[in-house]
């Protein structure tokens, strides 16, 4: 076989992994401070699609003109789950945030499902199936701009926790959250700026969903899991560490469909799940293993 | 004498049903160093712990420049100038020392002053000017220790806890760290120490009181206490 469909499907798994990316690097800071498995995060990311899609056929905004509308929606209900749902019971412990985080999941699922139908729904534009060639390489559009979102939003992320106090705040209180209230920082602060971001992300990543797939309300759940993948691939509280462990599942995904079937994808990648979490459990991009969880 | 800037009286907390501390009573003036001192488990961390807010005390009354502060929150105890340097000293360890110093300075009180502060810490702490980029989890204990001290000192605190700062530091970083002690104490810091390295923790102290399972044994001057023979015998004995 020819040495330049294994770059063609390397870079598909690229283009195509950066959007598990996002999602983790959203599930990652969310898990970093609260301990919470926000397992509604695809389902979220399935909603914010919609947006993007409504926005489009309702009013013909182009997609990437909806990220100024829908990341910044999705951000401020990311507070309203925080202060409704997770407040009271963030020091309760996991298990009854990962029970809210389910019932959020299914009633956001079935909500969509009524107001939205279970129809199967893709956002058409003009450029949709637009490719560039590259070196003889096809690169669809669509798909090269999920990457840069994908990009655009890890350097947004990683320069907030890095340049703000805030955001030094939230890298504190994800390490050690006693020595962090000892400084001064308050939980709900830095728990709602986490779920803020997280939302946001969810956001972006709802608009490359929404550009690049066709997708249903049921479509989250697998979406989630494929992040929560992601996650573990790249190791918690590692922002950076989440956007790689996305592509290299893509990368596995986008071979394993090619040479075995798509079936076999989803096979291979939660084995890489199980075998990681045995094998490396701090991820495969962590650099120092005792100061992650 | 002055009103004292702190005065715990009656003080009771538990762990559950296993009460920790038994009306627990002392006064910390301005401007004085005083140590409590005991062995391990009898209740010492815990008087710290209950004056940060880390634990709700059950009764008792905790007064700070005249005012009742007994249950108020961490984040509130920090911003009326209370801080903490707990035991093994609470660094973040993936944060660098000077992310580590500004997170120091988070209360709304502090915040604004950081810059001028953290000029007067790299004053008193060299490492700050000479590592600041490192990662704190890198960094030696007694460096460790020092760059803590700073980070609680950056909330501009009126009063400074240091819980144990001896604690698995070699000597000479000890003696070290008992230096810095008195030359915030000529500056006129305020410090609660509590310490088993109890011969140090005496002789620096203006005030002290011994503690054992959960009660004040003894209270005097840190020259008292540190001729009191009962204290030789019982803690001492091997320091002669």
């Amino acid at each position: 076989m020819h040495i330049d469909i294994y770059l063609q499907l390397l870079i598909n798994g690229i283009l195509f992994g950066a959007m598990y990316g996002i999602a983790a690097i959203g599930l990652s800071l969310i898990f970093g401070t609260m301990r919470i498995v926000f397992i509604a995060q695809g389902t979220m990311i399935i909603l914010a699609a919609y947006g993007s899609f409504w926005l489009f056929n309702l009013w013909g905004m182009d997609p990437y003109v909806s990220i100024l509308f829908v990341v910044p929606a999705s951000l401020i209900v990311g507070i309203g789950f925080y202060q409704a749902l997770f407040r009271k019971v963030a020091k309760a412990g996991q298990f009854p945030t990962l029970l809210i985080a389910f019932g959020l999941m299914a009633l956001l699922e079935n909500l969509m499902f009524v107001v939205f139908t279970g129809n199967s729904r893709a956002l058409q534009t003009s450029y949709s199936t637009y490719t560039l060639t590259l070196l003889g390489m096809k690169i669809s559009f669509v798909r090269l701009m999920v990457f840069v979102m994908a990009i655009i939003g890890t350097a947004g992320v990683t320069l907030f926790l890095k340049k703000t106090l805030l955001g030094k705040a939230v890298r504190a209180a994800s390490e050690n959250l006693e020595y962090a209230m000892l400084v001064g920082i308050t939980p709900h602060q830095v728990n709602t700026v986490t779920f803020a971001l997280g939302m946001g992300l969810a956001g972006l990543a709802g608009v490359a969903t929404a550009t690049t797939y066709a997708f249903d309300p049921f479509s989250g759940f697998v979406f989630g899991l494929k992040a929560m993948i992601a996650l573990a691939l790249g190791g918690m509280g590692n922002v950076a560490g989440a956007l790689l462990g996305g592509i290299l599942l893509g990368v596995v995904e986008s071979y394993s469909a090619f040479f075995l079937s798509g079936g076999w994808a989803d096979v291979i990648s939660y084995a890489v799940f199980l075998l990681v979490l045995m094998f490396k459990p701090e991820g495969l991009f962590s650099k120092d293993t005792s100061a992650k969880l | 004498m002055a009103n004292p800037l702190l005065k715990v009286t009656n003080l009771n907390t538990f762990y559950g049903d296993a009460q920790a501390l038994w009306d627990v009573s002392f006064q910390v003036h301005e401007g004085e160093v005083f140590s409590i001192i005991g062995s391990n488990g009898a209740g010492k961390s815990t008087i710290l712990r209950a004056l940060s807010g880390l634990i709700r005390p059950s009764s008792g009354q905790i007064e700070f420049s005249g005012s009742s502060i007994g249950g108020k929150s961490p984040m509130e105890m920090v911003d009326i100038g209370i801080s903490l340097v707990p035991e093994g000293r609470g660094l973040f360890s993936t944060l660098t020392v000077m992310e580590n110093l500004e997170l120091g300075a988070f209360t709304r009180r502090a915040r604004p002053l950081m810059q001028e502060t953290l000029g007067q810490m790299a004053n008193i702490f060299p490492i700050i000017r000479q590592r600041p980029n490192q990662l704190a989890g890198k960094m030696s204990g007694g460096e460790q220790q020092m760059v803590a001290i700073a980070r609680a000192l950056m909330s501009k605190p009126k009063l400074l806890m240091l819980d144990e700062p001896s604690l698995g530091l070699a000597p000479i970083v000890v003696k070290g760290m008992f230096e810095i002690i008195e030359v915030l104490k000529a500056q006129g810091a305020t410090i609660l120490l509590v310490e088993q390295n109890i011969h140090q923790a005496l002789r620096i102290a203006d005030h002290a009181c011994v503690i054992k399972t959960g009660r004040i044994t003894m209270i005097g001057t840190g020259q008292e206490l540190l001729t009191d023979p009962e204290i030789h015998k019982a803690y001492m004995g091997s320091l002669q």
